[in-house]
């Protein structure tokens, strides 16, 4: 057996069912012995889009996402995508291979550690052949325990080379499988601190979601008659269990969310770190005390600070202790009429859409969006200016990913859904920019193909959305930020999927029926208004309590 | 850096405005959100400002100093100080000139307010217009003081903290005139009246080891 065959077997032990990248001279080998048993390849237009797709395969599944690139400048491609996985947390192993071993002066040498150091991965080397199963295993345990990306790279005359495999033995396998329990001193202390405080607020975070702490997390809310906020990464999650859901916690809340959650005493953090954006820098809860329940051994809020009363457990776990412990005496807490009121009262209020001939108000796209997309469709939120009003906008209870704060890169969504939908094998949607969707155009083309029941929506200002407005708000020229593009309903159906370009509610209307009707690669081309600014541009530029 | 430059048209004589301007508790009962805390043995003074990011509320501290030249009407008041998280710092700075204006005053302000930390991200260019809006806002409430009568109970009012009452609840607008500070003829006199009310008050306080 050669190395790389080794490696091929290996990957399949650790569960790789699904690879993307594009194949050269330095990984081809790899890829044929992966197809050989049984692994799909998914053939990309870009290395960094693959390794934009792998992250959103292994975020959707849970476990690491294998992305693959041939050496050089295969690897130097992955730059962008690599630094969003690696702000992201996700696990993933990108094989890429190499030019030969100690041949500097080779077209496509180039020096990789360094390149992985640079970019923020792990990196691991294949430097013998009888290290093939070890770097696999090795590579895969780093992504798993450090949550992170990891290159593994292999010279190709290494890997070409005999060797003999041994009994291969799974990441997953070194890993323990017990759930870390609550210390009961820890359980009494928030117990204490929890009982001490009026108006509690719990934000429930991606761990939360994850752990299936759902019921427990309700059970808690009633007890202590707390508001419900979660994380971005938890959107939407249990919105329609309570009406004391207050959505996001975090710029992106509603008005009367940041007016309520300034009165909290309390918070009580479940499976999120509590990270600047989530307490805005602390500022979001001027007086409350925090009690926080996460697997990691400790975390220090985006305040620096750690928290008040720190749960290292399991999120089912500690809740049920903490439920227990707090007994059944119920507080009113936030559950009162007036709350209901305003929280219902902002939900309610009628928006003065833009009129604009042949563009849409992006405020009345997303209704119309949320309103006609079925909840079992999953939804994955891009970046720019438009991505703040599906932010904010979107309220039924669904699967929702948000690329936002990680590294900042436009252009990652529509990757991330591709991977999520292989991964799931559920339709999914993507709502995202122009300038973002037209970055990696070519991989629509990919979906297409692989006739994935992919919908991007591009929310098409035809310009820098973003741009367009900071411009404004620092009186610049603002129309430096149009870039006017064709419509790109047209040119989804040239690639092979179906398109449509809208310019009204009843024509988005029509075209988000034809995909549900039929989940297919398909492009909505909405054309919006720049007229409209958003809330957190209003509150951010012009200091605007909205 | 937040720039202010404010010309604000007081239809009231110079000499009126200059008393409200150069007077503490005065000048705080224009400012939304503001309250008065200690006096410095330095002369300078504790203040507090609520301040409206959004729909975030957040609490600022700071120590002022104020020099008033009350020959030339002009002023200048510095500040500095922190907010409740301790997250961000700033700096203030500002001049200001009464000058007489037909039948009323034109008060002239001039200054700078650098804000440094975690809060400036969350707020971008927005802080600029939100002293922007505090800025219009003090001056309309700057006319309408100055449309008031002046009265002893203005010029000697007692800042939060400061009351004799025990448990320290008088507000900015208590009219609590210790004896011997009658309405004095000029401002200079009232400013030091003010103060002297202060220190007694100071005095007797910390000789009692207390704090508000």
């Amino acid at each position: 057996m050669k190395a790389y065959e080794a490696m091929a077997e290996a990957f399949v032990r650790e569960g790789t069912t699904d690879v993307f990248g594009m194949m050269g001279d330095a990984n081809m080998h790899w890829m044929d012995a992966l197809a050989q048993r049984g692994v799909r390849l998914y053939e990309v237009r870009h290395e960094g889009s693959g390794l934009g797709m792998a992250d959103g395969w292994a975020r959707a599944a849970g476990r690491p996402g294998v992305v693959t690139t041939t050496s050089g400048p295969g690897v130097s491609q992955l730059a962008t995508s690599m630094l969003c996985a690696s702000r992201a947390g996700t696990p993933l192993v990108a094989f890429c291979g190499e030019t030969a071993w100690g041949d500097e002066g080779a077209v496509q040498y180039l020096d990789q550690r360094r390149f992985a150091a640079a970019i923020e991965c792990g990196f691991v080397h294949l430097s013998k052949a009888d290290q093939a199963e070890e770097a696999v295993q090795r590579a895969f345990y780093l992504a798993r325990t450090e949550n992170r990306p990891v290159m593994l790279s292999a010279p190709i005359d290494v890997q070409v080379q005999a060797y003999e495999p041994g009994d291969y033995i799974p990441s997953s396998d070194l890993l323990p499988a017990s759930r870390p329990l609550p210390d009961p001193a820890a359980i009494e202390a928030a117990r204490a601190l929890i009982e001490g405080s009026k108006r509690v607020v719990v934000i429930a975070g991606r761990g939360a979601r994850r752990a299936g702490a759902g019921e427990e997390i309700l059970e808690l809310q009633a007890r202590t008659g707390a508001l419900l906020a979660t994380t971005l990464q938890a959107k939407n999650w249990l919105c329609d269990r309570t009406e004391y859901h207050v959505g996001l916690s975090g710029l992106f809340g509603s008005k009367p969310a940041q007016e309520l959650l300034q009165e909290a005493d309390c918070v009580v953090a479940v499976g999120a770190s509590l990270n600047h954006y989530t307490t805005e820098h602390g500022y979001l809860y001027p007086e409350a005390r925090y009690v926080q329940i996460d697997t990691a051994p400790n975390v220090v809020m985006g305040t620096g600070r750690p928290a008040d009363c720190y749960v290292q457990a399991d999120a089912v776990t500690a809740l049920t202790e903490l439920n227990r412990a707090l007994g059944t005496t119920r507080v009113e807490g936030f559950h009162t009429a007036e709350t209901r009121s305003r929280l219902t009262g902002w939900l309610d209020a009628p928006i003065d859409y833009v009129d604009e001939p042949g563009r849409i108000d992006p405020r009345e796209a997303i209704k119309v969006l949320d309103a006609a997309m079925p909840g079992e469709f999953d939804l994955v939120l891009g970046s720019g200016h438009q991505t703040d009003f599906g932010t904010m906008l979107f309220q039924r209870s669904r699967q929702v990913t948000s690329n936002y704060g990680m590294f900042g890169a436009i252009g990652q969504a529509p990757l991330l859904t591709i991977g999520q939908i292989v991964a799931t094998g559920r339709p999914a949607f993507v709502v995202e920019g122009d300038a973002s969707f037209l970055m990696h155009l070519p991989e629509f083309e990919t979906a297409c193909r692989y006739g994935l029941p992919l919908l991007v929506v591009v929310m098409n200002d035809e310009g820098l959305g973003a741009e367009y407005h900071k411009l404004g708000a620092k009186g610049l020229t603002k129309d430096l930020a149009i870039i006017p593009n064709p419509e790109l309903g047209g040119v989804a159906q040239a690639l092979g999927g179906g398109g449509a370009t809208v310019r009204s509610a009843a024509e988005l209307e029509a075209a988000v029926a034809e995909y549900v009707a039929d989940p297919r690669p398909f492009v909505i081309d909405v054309r919006i208004t720049r007229e409209v600014l958003s809330v957190p541009y209003r509150r951010l530029w012009y200091g605007e309590d909205v | 850096m937040i720039s202010i430059t404010e010309t604000i048209d007081v239809p009231s004589p110079p000499e009126r405005v200059w008393e409200v301007i150069s007077s503490p508790p005065d000048v705080v009962s224009c400012i939304a959100g503001a309250e008065l805390g200690e006096a410095h043995g330095d002369g300078s003074f504790d203040g507090a400002l609520v301040v409206k990011f959004g729909a975030v509320r957040v609490r600022f501290r700071a120590r002022v100093h104020l020099e008033l030249d009350e020959t030339a009407l002009r002023g200048m008041l510095t500040a500095r100080g922190k907010d409740g998280q301790a997250a961000t710092r700033f700096t203030a700075e500002a001049t200001f000139h009464v000058a007489e204006d037909g039948n009323g005053s034109r008060v002239a302000m001039n200054g700078e307010v650098q804000l440094t930390g975690k809060l400036t991200s969350l707020i971008e260019a927005g802080a600029g217009v939100v002293v922007s809006r505090m800025t219009k806002d003090f001056a309309a409430r700057l006319v309408e003081r100055c449309a008031a009568p002046a009265g002893p109970e203005a010029a000697a009012a007692v800042p939060a903290g400061l009351s004799t009452a025990p448990k320290a609840t008088a507000t900015k607008t208590a009219p609590a005139a210790p004896a011997g500070t009658a309405t004095p003829a000029k401002p200079a006199a009232r400013i030091r009246a003010w103060w002297a009310a202060l220190w007694s008050r100071l005095a007797e306080r910390s000789s009692q080891g207390g704090r508000a």
